[in-house]
C-alpha cells in the first residue's frame, strides 16, 4: 500500500468517526476562547499566550507514538503488510494534521494582537513545524530501538548491564524531542517582544527537518515491525493487569454517600485501567504544591487539574469502563448517581488536595473562583447521556 | 511446508499460557484446534501470526507474514468503514489493491447485501463473517481462524464450511480453533488438542479415520474438566 492511499483511508477513518469533526471544534473553540481572553487581558495575555503555544508544540512533539504506535487500529496495521515507509509517511502526516489544529487555535487567539499578530504566528508556525518533524523522527527512532536486539545489547553494556523494558524508549525520545522544542522556542520567545533573533527555535526547526529527513530510511527498514511489535507488547502487558483496589478514602466516600455498586465498579476499573492519570494527578499535585506561591503559576496548575479531571469524566463513560449497552438493561438512575459521586470525590480531592495549599498561600479570590468553576465544570455530568458516549453518536450513513 | 512452529512459548507476566508448542501444516491441510477454555488455543493463534510476542519458539510461514489471515475474537474490523471499505482496505494493504477476491469472498459468504453497511451495525454473525473475509483476501496462503465459526447460522456456517473447503483446496493451509467438536470433525483434516498450554493430541491420516464419530466422548477422556 502506498504512503498517499494509507493516509486516505486514515482520513475516510477519522472522517467517519467524527474524530476530525470533534479535534476541529476543539481546537477551534480553544482558539476563540484565548481570542476572547487575549482581547479582554491586554498585555497578560500575551505571556499566556506564548506559554499556550509552547507546551502546544511540546504536546505535539511528544505525541508521536499515540499517533501511530498507540492508536486504536495498531494492533490491526501491524498485522497487515504494511511498508514502513508508509507507515512513516502516515505518523508524519498525522503529526503534522496536530500541529496544523494547534496552529489554527493559536492564530485565532493571537488575531488580537493586532500589527504584531503576524510575528506570533509565525512564532507558533516554526515551533509546531519543528514539533511534527521532530515527533516523526523521534517515533521512528524509538520504535527502531524497541525493535533492534543489537541496540538494546549496546545500551544494556553501556549501561554496566542495567536494562529497561524496550518499550520505555517510547516515552524517552519523544519526551526528549519535546523537551528541545520546548527549550529552543522558550529560549526564543524575547523575539515575539522585539528581543533577539530566535535563533534556538530556527535551530531546533533545522535539526528536526535533518532528523526527520534521515530517520525516512530507518523506518522504511524497521517502522512495520515496530508497529508490529510494539502492539504485541501491549497484547501481552495488558492481558494482565493488577487487581489494584480502590483506596480507603475512596472506599469510606463511597460508603459515607451510599454511592453504590456502579460507583465501586468504577473506581476498580479506572484503576486498573488507567493508572496513568492517578499518576499525572499526583505528580500535578506535587507541582502544585511547589508552585503554590506563585498565583500565575498555579492558575495554569488549576486549568491542568481541570483538564485532567474531564478527561477522568470522559474515561468513565467509555469501555472498557462503561458498556453502552450493558448500561441500559440496568437502573439508570442508580449509575447516574454512582458516576456523580465518583466525579464529585475527585474533584473536592483535587481542590482539597492540589489547589487548597495555594490558596492558603496567595489568598487569592480570583485564584478560588477559577479553581472552583474549572474544576467543578470538568466534573460535571451533565446527563445520563454521558454515560454512553459510544451510543451519542450517530454514525453517518454509506451513500 | 506452509507453517513450522517450534518451541513455542507465550508467558502472560507469570503465567504460561503456551509451552513449547511446536506444530507444522502442510498446503490444503485444515488442522482443528481444540481444546478447553484457557487451554492456549487463542494465544496461540495470535503468537503464529505475531500479534503478541514469544517468550521463546520459532515460526515460520512459508512466504512470509504477508500471506497469513488472521480472524481474531473478537473480529478487527474498522467500525466506521462499510463491510467493502473493510474488505479492500485490508487487500490493499496487503499488496492486492482492487483484488477482485474481495467481490468473490463477499459472495461466497452471503456478504451481499451488508456489503455497503458500516462495520458497527452489523450483528455478531456477520462481524464473523466479515473477519474471515478480511482474512481471506489478499492471496492469503495462510488462515489462522479463532473460533470464527461460532455464532453463525446453519446456512451460514455452511458457507463458511464451504469457503474453507476451497481455500484448502486451492493450497492455502487452515488451522481453526473451535469448540464445535462435529463442525471439526467434519471439516478438518487434522486435529490438535490444546490442555494446559500443551499440545496433548495430534490426529491425521488414518489415525483421524479411526476416531471419526466418536471425538465428543474421545475428547472428554483427552482433557480433563
Amino acid at each position: 500500500m502506498t504512503a498517499r492511499r494509507l493516509i486516505a483511508w486514515d482520513g475516510l477513518a477519522r472522517r467517519r468517526s467524527g474524530a476530525r469533526r470533534r479535534a476541529l471544534l476543539l481546537f477551534f473553540a480553544g482558539g476563540a476562547a484565548g481570542a476572547i481572553g487575549a482581547a479582554l487581558a491586554g498585555d497578560a495575555a500575551r505571556r499566556v499566550w506564548i506559554e499556550a503555544a509552547v507546551v502546544l508544540a511540546a504536546g505535539v512533539a511528544a505525541g508521536g507514538p499515540w499517533r501511530l504506535f498507540w492508536r486504536r487500529d495498531a494492533t490491526f496495521l501491524g498485522r497487515l503488510p504494511i511498508s514502513g515507509s508508509a507507515l512513516y509517511a502516515l505518523s508524519l502526516w498525522a503529526a503534522g494534521r496536530a500541529a496544523a489544529l494547534a496552529g489554527a487555535a493559536l492564530l485565532l487567539a493571537a488575531a488580537p494582537f493586532g500589527a504584531d499578530a503576524p510575528r506570533f504566528c509565525a512564532f507558533a508556525a516554526a515551533a509546531l513545524a519543528a514539533a511534527a518533524l521532530a515527533s516523526a523522527a523521534a517515533t521512528c527512532a524509538a520504535g527502531a530501538l524497541v525493535v533492534s536486539h543489537q541496540a538494546q545489547a549496546a545500551i544494556k553494556s553501556l549501561a554496566g548491564g542495567q536494562s529497561a523494558p524496550p518499550i520505555v524508549w517510547l516515552s524517552v525520545l519523544p519526551a526528549a524531542g519535546a523537551f528541545g522544542v520546548l527549550w529552543a522556542a522558550w529560549r526564543s520567545a524575547a523575539w515575539l517582544a522585539g528581543g533577539a533573533a530566535p535563533v534556538p527555535l530556527l535551530g531546533a526547526l533545522a535539526a528536526a527537518a535533518a532528523l526527520a529527513l534521515a530517520a525516512a530510511p530507518l523506518a522504511a527498514r524497521t517502522l512495520s515491525a515496530a508497529t508490529r511489535e510494539v502492539a504485541a507488547m501491549d497484547a501481552v502487558k495488558l492481558a494482565h493487569v493488577d487487581r489494584v483496589k480502590p483506596s480507603p478514602f475512596e472506599r469510606l466516600w463511597g460508603r459515607a454517600t451510599h454511592a453504590g455498586p456502579t460507583y465501586a465498579k468504577d473506581v476498580a476499573l479506572m484503576r486498573r485501567r488507567y493508572p496513568v492519570v492517578y499518576l499525572a494527578g499526583g505528580l500535578l499535585i506535587l507541582a502544585m504544591w511547589a508552585a503554590s506561591g506563585d498565583a500565575e503559576l498555579a492558575a495554569g496548575g488549576v486549568l491542568l487539574l481541570g483538564a485532567l479531571v474531564r478527561l477522568h469524566a470522559w474515561l468513565l463513560a467509555g469501555p472498557p469502563t462503561e458498556l453502552p449497552r450493558f448500561v441500559r438493561t440496568l437502573p439508570r438512575a442508580g449509575a447516574v448517581r454512582g458516576k456523580r459521586l465518583h466525579l464529585a470525590w475527585r474533584a473536592l480531592a483535587t481542590i482539597g488536595l492540589g489547589v487548597a495549599p495555594a490558596l492558603v498561600r496567595t489568598r487569592s479570590w480570583a485564584l478560588a473562583a477559577l479553581a472552583a468553576a474549572t474544576i467543578l465544570a470538568a466534573a460535571w455530568l451533565r446527563d445520563p447521556d454521558d454515560l454512553v458516549q459510544l451510543e451519542g453518536q450517530t454514525p453517518p450513513r454509506v451513500p | 511446508m506452509l507453517l513450522e512452529v517450534e518451541g513455542l512459548t507465550v508467558r502472560y507476566g507469570r503465567q504460561t499460557a503456551l509451552e513449547a508448542l511446536t506444530l507444522s501444516v502442510d498446503a490444503g491441510e485444515i488442522v482443528g484446534l481444540l481444546g478447553p477454555n484457557g487451554a492456549g488455543k487463542s494465544t496461540a493463534l495470535l503468537a503464529i501470526a505475531g500479534a503478541i510476542l514469544p517468550a521463546a519458539g520459532r515460526v515460520a510461514v512459508d512466504g512470509g507474514r504477508a500471506r497469513v489471515g488472521l480472524a481474531d475474537q473478537p473480529p478487527s474490523l474498522y467500525d466506521f468503514f462499510s463491510v467493502e471499505e473493510h474488505l479492500a482496505f485490508v487487500a490493499e494493504a496487503r499488496g492486492h489493491a482492487g483484488d477482485p477476491a474481495a467481490r468473490r469472498w463477499i459472495d461466497a459468504l452471503g456478504l451481499g447485501k451488508v456489503s455497503g453497511k458500516l462495520c458497527r451495525e452489523l450483528s455478531f454473525g456477520y462481524r464473523q463473517r466479515v473477519g474471515l473475509a478480511a482474512a481471506l483476501v489478499g492471496d492469503t496462503r495462510l488462515l489462522l481462524l479463532d473460533e470464527t465459526l461460532n455464532g453463525l447460522d446453519p446456512h451460514s456456517s455452511r458457507r463458511a464450511r464451504d469457503v474453507l473447503a476451497a481455500a484448502a483446496g486451492d493450497g492455502a493451509g487452515v488451522v481453526l480453533s473451535t469448540h464445535l467438536l462435529g463442525v471439526a470433525e467434519k471439516l478438518c483434516t487434522r486435529l490438535c488438542v490444546l490442555d494446559r498450554g500443551k499440545l496433548v493430541k495430534d490426529l491425521r491420516g488414518d489415525e483421524l479415520e479411526r476416531v471419526r464419530g466418536t471425538i465428543d466422548d474421545l475428547y472428554l477422556q483427552w482433557v480433563e474438566e
